[in-house]
């Protein structure tokens, strides 16, 4: 996927040399980039789907023997397989799940029966929860201490929120989160469940202490980056001439720190948070795993092993569709944040 | 065979070593006793308390409930219950039934039902409810129960509550196929009619049975919730004691025994060896546990070179040192196999025990040398699946049999892969199994041994062994049943279709609250009796 960042020299205002508007840019920046990010969804989501189609289809094992079962005889496997349709060929078989997709059909899964879109509703909110509410840890975590880092560079914030947080991101994820178990779960202390995911709608304050532990384990590895992704930015940022000229004109460091130097410090970083939200939604199978969360990565690595090619079809065009969604929005945060992108576009 | 979570709760097992329990090894490879194998004392553990709800925290998510669809669902049984029930002496006695017989030694069977037995929609439990669900077993070439008809050549309700099998000969075991565990297949788990009209195949997903619970609500991999059955047939016992069952599939190893060892849950399913242990040396938990037969075996392909061979067949066993296994793989706590049937087992005799191949290396070295001298080739592949305890099995396999000169080379497969690519297939020389303990002889040792079984896998046939099955199955004579089976193990030993080493782990794990436990070896439990003490 290409994002167009506005990143790197063209951020400074001296070297801000700008290709001029292109003909018919009558359009607002905004709509124009939505059309346009439009088509290349239709063509992600066709790629994608297909690739995934063929993928599954090629990986050795069939979802017949998985469905049959370990005692199956290869009689019953056959009948399971004939019941499944998974005797037509794969170019059948992915155009009758297009046109079923078209008409708003996902399918069910091949084991369970369950319609796919009704096991995506149930879901989507929850890993779409945890991925938020991780990023926002995360930048919450990693802002602060990446604008006092730059600000004082080499001093022992810097030194020591580095060292812890490159510690962290070095961890494995399930070694975290199984340290935080031992800590917070049963171990040394016994505060918060180690599993038993409770929704938000029926129990608000139970959501909140099952989502905590398997947040935290999220959030670090992402935390670490984000502040030295800010950290370096920010220190190139402070070296330009017009913080120099904020500086001579006497604004509190708070001031040219927050006011002047975030803004245009932060187009990497929002980028890769965009970048990660996408990610996590179809990749937070570990932590889904490990505290026993019903949620998105949990239901693509279980149709992988378990070969359910409808729930894993259904899965994946979500998560694409999430991808190029949510890099959009990015997107359009850059004009908001740049003036200087909206003439781009 | 394991869930797919396996591989990643022993990645974490491993990597977290430092907090699991130091293993107490009273002497390298000390077997681990059972422990209440199918039950607490129920006499003894007080007088039963009413209410509460038990939250269970499983291995896996179930499929669904629909009995004609393999799969392993440990709720299945607290919503349908069964008509057959294995007792603790592993025959099998009359349950939601009122009695099972034959009058002509086996060839028909008559299954009597009780009085005012309802499914939770109303629906009467008869004769007819049973020939319905029978009949889907019969329909469904792909049912886990549909071997089970196979002899069934016509089914009548002689009464409302008398339901009559006309079979094509003789079959003493044939009630045991209405008492099996929910996951090897079971004519004995009912579905109410009604819904299996209303619901067709979407009765996996809104069960209606007789049961002790009936199904409230199922939110997959978070939980299911089922609340007590007010009409249920043992009611006038005051059964079920609890209001309502939890399951929650927990698939990761270490966070499912942290979540008993937090209070999260009431009770877990321990799928393995290392929740089991350290269970066992928690004074704060309460273990159900027994070894049973069967469990972890290599099967050897014995229609391809070399294992074609009973010398080499031979020296592979006798090239395992159970010691160094135990030591490496199990912590020091292996409970040995020498034969399918449990060293406990009636079916189990000193000669039988006595013809299993002990740990002998050098007579071991010396078959491979014979059979090499012989023009045969002694490299061999180990298939086997990726997980990191099997990887690590895989390599210890290796180097054993490199002291025997036997060279072995290790191949990883994901599940799905294995079961369909090596195993179904018979695509290899070797291969590994772990599957858990079985609850009785039939249906499984004829699966395993038998000329085709569906569990047969490396092609064993063996005219002399196939007769000894059939009798058993036949036979109405539990003491005839014994003898026969002991001539099974026994001929198994000597012909080596496959190489045991270990028992299974297999275990539920409670808190000490959690009383009137009874259930079957494999997983399934009877929740009708289980209460609270709180």
């Amino acid at each position: 996927m290409t994002l167009t960042t506005p990143a790197g020299p063209a951020l400074t205002p001296a070297g801000g040399a700008s290709p001029a508007p292109k003909p018919g840019g009558r359009h607002r920046p905004a709509l124009r980039r939505i059309r346009k990010r439009l088509v290349h969804l239709l063509i992600v989501l066709l790629a994608v789907t297909f690739l995934s189609f063929v993928v599954v289809d090629l990986l050795p094992g069939d979802a017949a023997v998985v469905v049959a079962g370990d005692n199956a005889t290869p009689e019953q496997v056959q009948q399971v397989r004939e019941d499944l349709q998974l005797d037509r060929p794969l170019l059948v078989r992915y155009v009758d799940w297009l046109g079923g997709v078209v008409t708003g059909d996902l399918g069910s899964s091949f084991r369970t029966g369950q319609p796919v879109a009704e096991a995506l509703a149930q879901r989507i909110p929850v890993t779409f929860e945890i991925t938020i509410v991780a990023q926002l840890l995360a930048l919450l975590i990693a802002i602060p201490l990446a604008v006092y880092s730059a600000y004082r560079p080499g001093r022992l914030v810097d030194r020591a929120s580095m060292t812890i947080g490159f510690g962290a991101a070095a961890m494995p994820t399930f070694v975290f989160g199984m340290v935080l178990i031992v800590l917070f779960a049963g171990g040394v202390s016994s505060i918060l469940p180690a599993t038993g995911y409770v929704g938000f709608f029926e129990d608000p304050l139970g959501n909140l202490r099952s989502i905590i532990l398997p947040c935290l384990t999220l959030m670090i590895a992402e935390a670490a980056v984000y502040r030295q992704l800010l950290r370096s930015d920010m220190i190139s940022t402070l070296q330009e001439d017009f913080i120099l000229m904020a500086r001579s004109k006497g604004l509190s460091a708070r001031t040219i720190l927050l006011r002047h130097a975030l803004r245009p410090s932060s187009f990497s970083l929002i980028t890769l948070s965009g970048v990660n939200i996408g990610r996590l939604l179809g990749g937070t199978v570990i932590v889904e795993t490990l505290f026993a969360i019903p949620g998105l990565g949990q239901l693509i690595v279980q149709a992988v092993f378990n070969r359910d090619y409808m729930i894993l079809q259904g899965a994946l065009l979500f998560v694409a569709v999430a991808y190029v969604v949510i890099n959009m929005l990015i997107d359009l945060l850059y004009l908001a944040l740049d003036p200087r992108v909206r003439r781009d576009a | 065979m394991g869930a797919l979570a396996l591989s990643l709760g022993v990645v974490l097992l491993a990597a977290c070593g430092s907090n699991v329990a130091p293993a107490a090894a009273p002497g390298a490879g000390d077997g681990i006793t059972a422990t209440n194998p199918v039950g607490g004392d129920l006499a003894a553990e007080g007088q039963p308390k009413s209410g509460g709800v038990l939250v269970m925290g499983t291995d896996r998510e179930a499929v669904g409930f629909d009995p004609t669809v393999q799969n392993t669902n440990q709720a299945a049984i607290a919503i349908y219950d069964s008509l057959m029930k294995l007792g603790r002496d592993g025959t099998v006695e009359p349950y939601m039934a009122e009695s099972m017989e034959s009058p002509d030694e086996g060839r028909t069977w008559r299954l009597v039902l009780r009085d005012g037995v309802r499914f939770s929609d109303g629906t009467p439990l008869d004769a007819n409810a049973v020939i319905t669900n029978v009949q889907r077993h019969i329909d469904k070439a792909s049912s886990p129960g549909h071997k089970f008809t196979e002899p069934i050549v016509s089914m009548r309700a002689v009464d409302a509550k008398t339901a009559e099998f006309s079979l094509n000969g003789p079959f003493g075991q044939f009630p045991v196929t209405f008492a099996g565990s929910f996951t090897g297949g079971s004519l004995g788990t009912i579905v109410s009619p009604a819904a299996l009209a209303q619901y067709g195949e979407q009765i996996a997903r809104n069960p209606v049975g007789a049961g002790p619970f009936k199904m409230v609500s199922w939110t997959r991999d978070s939980r299911m919730v089922l609340e007590r059955n007010p009409d249920y047939w043992q009611k006038d016992k005051g059964l079920p004691y609890l209001d309502g069952l939890e399951f929650r599939p927990l698939p990761d190893t270490e966070s499912r025994y942290a979540s008993i060892e937090n209070g999260d849950v009431d009770q877990i399913f321990g799928g393995y060896h290392t929740e089991l242990i350290r269970a066992l040396d928690n004074p704060n938990l309460r273990v159900y546990y027994g070894p049973g037969n069967g469990a972890e075996y290599i099967y050897f392909n014995v229609e391809k070179a070399p294992f074609d061979d009973r010398r080499m067949r031979e020296a592979l066993i006798r090239g395992i040192d159970l010691n160094a296994l135990a030591a490496t793989q199990f912590r020091s706590r292996m409970t040995r196999a020498s034969g399918y049937f449990g060293s406990d087992s009636p079916y189990t005799t000193p000669e039988a025990e006595a013809a299993w191949p002990a740990y002998d290396p050098e007579k071991a070295k010396q078959l491979v040398q014979e059979y090499v001298a012989g023009g045969g080739s002694a490299t061999v592949q180990y298939k086997t699946t990726n997980a990191p305890n099997r990887v690590a099995f895989a390599e210890f396999l290796q180097a054993q049999m490199a002291a025997v000169g036997i060279t072995l080379q290790p191949q990883f497969f994901d599940l799905a892969q294995y079961s369909s690519s090596v195993v179904q297939s018979q695509d290899f020389q070797i291969a590994g199994w772990v599957g858990g303990p079985v609850d009785a002889a039939y249906p499984a040792a004829t699966n395993l041994f038998r000329t085709g079984g569906n569990a047969n896998y490396g092609g064993y046939s063996n005219p002399q062994m196939d007769s000894l099955l059939d009798q058993a199955t036949a036979s109405s004579d539990q003491a005839e049943r014994t003898r026969l089976y002991q001539q099974v193990q026994l001929l198994a030993n000597q012909d080596l279709p496959v190489a045991f080493y270990s028992r299974g782990y297999l275990s539920t794990i409670t808190k000490p609250e959690v009383k009137g436990v009874v259930r079957y070896l494999t997983r399934d439990q009877f929740f009708a009796t289980t209460w609270l003490d709180r």
